[in-house]
């Protein structure tokens, strides 16, 4: 089905916004000292890349 | 406490920053993202994804909210007993409302209405009746819930409808001695309470305030200008009738309402296609938003500024970008994206920060590269 305009900006918005997330937390994850923080940061950089992934494939 | 030092030299950033960005980066994900992107999604597949996508920031965001409450940056609040008790008044009263509803079988609803002054929604946290956070820890508000009818909490309608807020009447003859969204209600709800970074349910609207009514409604000084049949309705619900002019009208409404909290962006032309923002007015702008924004009504009014096509003037800006920058506590989750046109909407949701929303001097960012200084730099 053909994205609507709404549907398209949405998804491109969203991309955006797990893309600067991720680089955040790339970022964060250097300057972390709580190894605790670190692991976390890494566990919430795969989540953002799961999700490009999937917002990705909608993408045609 | 640890501390790191940012790498462009500027203050050093701690652990707790760190964690209460991220968690306000996923609550502005989830909240102005993923959730309005649900519902406007057609296609069953993208709004599947979008809902998984949203049950995913969520439990991001809980998961470093685990993080923070571990370490005692995160307190939480118990309810105290007034609270707890307006709250169990607000549910006697709701039930009594349905019952009587459910009894009469919708035909006479004849219940002592003055005792349906709903206070509960108002004095509480937590408030049900208004505005899309339900959460407010330390919001107050001292008034009736603008559809309430009289100062005395009274629904003044006919029997069959006694039950219903005036809104929802269809009748001409309910109206109501109030005015229904006033200027002078003060609400503070919503926003009140959000005023901690990555506290509450709202990344948005740190210390806002509103004092007066709702951007979508246009003219006055929080008064509806309506007719008597339609005093106690938004005027985006009266368009068409009466005097009401509805959204379009106003042009450039200045931003005397002061809103700059949560709900002011939400559902509104220009910040993304949501069912609300047809043809919306609104004159001042969002607290994540530059300077300017006003959003007027033009032959484009109905369309969001990224929709549009044309040039616009909307700003030009003199340049300077607050970014995101590493090591700073307050970086910006500033990534435009958004253009603009006619009506200046400038910026777009997608600020983001951890101790305010900062004012963005009018440059949209479209891409964005970590420069030589360690500030992220558009491309």
């Amino acid at each position: 089905m053909q994205l609507t305009q709404t549907e398209a900006w949405y998804l491109g918005e969203s991309i955006k916004g797990e893309t600067l997330m991720s680089q955040k937390l790339t970022s964060y994850r250097q300057m972390a000292q709580d190894p605790e923080l670190r692991a976390l940061i890494e566990n919430l950089e795969r989540a953002c890349e799961r999700h490009l992934s999937l917002l990705s494939s909608h993408v045609k | 406490m640890s501390e790191v030092a940012g790498s462009s030299g500027g203050k050093p950033m701690t652990d707790r920053e760190i964690a209460e960005d991220l968690l306000a980066g996923q609550k502005y994900l989830s909240n102005y993202y993923y959730a309005p992107a649900i519902l406007e999604s057609g296609d069953p597949a993208l709004r599947s994804a979008f809902q998984e996508l949203h049950a995913g920031a969520t439990s991001a965001a809980k998961s470093v909210f685990d993080y923070l409450h571990s370490k005692g940056w995160y307190q939480v609040r118990k309810a105290d007993q007034e609270t707890l008790s307006h709250l169990r008044n607000a549910v006697h009263q709701s039930r009594q409302v349905m019952n009587s509803t459910v009894n009469m079988g919708g035909t006479n609803v004849s219940m002592n209405q003055g005792q349906v002054g709903w206070t509960g929604t108002q004095i509480m946290e937590g408030q049900s009746g208004m505005g899309p956070s339900s959460v407010s820890q330390g919001a107050r508000w001292g008034g009736e819930s603008s559809w309430m009818s009289g100062s005395t909490g009274q629904f003044q309608g006919t029997q069959h409808q006694g039950g219903i807020p005036d809104w929802a009447r269809g009748g001409y003859g309910a109206q109501s001695a109030s005015t229904g969204w006033q200027g002078s209600t003060g609400w503070t709800g919503t926003q009140y309470g959000e005023g901690q970074s990555g506290f509450g349910p709202s990344s948005l609207a740190q210390g806002a305030r509103w004092g007066g009514q709702p951007s979508w409604i246009s003219t006055g000084a929080g008064q509806i200008h309506g007719t008597q049949q339609y005093q106690n309705i938004p005027q985006w619900a009266q368009r068409g009738f009466g005097s009401q002019s509805g959204f379009g009208v106003q042009e450039g409404a200045v931003s005397r309402q002061g809103w700059t909290g949560t709900q002011y962006g939400e559902g509104q032309s220009g910040f993304g296609p949501s069912s609300l923002g047809q043809s919306a007015q609104w004159g001042g702008e969002p607290s994540w938003m530059g300077f300017g924004g006003q959003y007027q009504s033009g032959h484009s009014a109905n369309l969001p500024n990224w929709a549009r096509g044309g040039t616009g003037f909307g700003q030009g800006g003199p340049g300077q970008q607050v970014g995101f920058v590493p090591g700073q506590p307050s970086l910006g989750f500033q990534h435009g994206g958004t253009q603009q046109g006619l009506g200046g909407m400038q910026g777009s949701p997608t600020h983001f920060g951890t101790g305010s929303w900062q004012r963005d001097l009018g440059v949209q960012r479209q891409g964005w590269q970590l420069g030589s200084q360690g500030n992220w730099q558009s491309q």
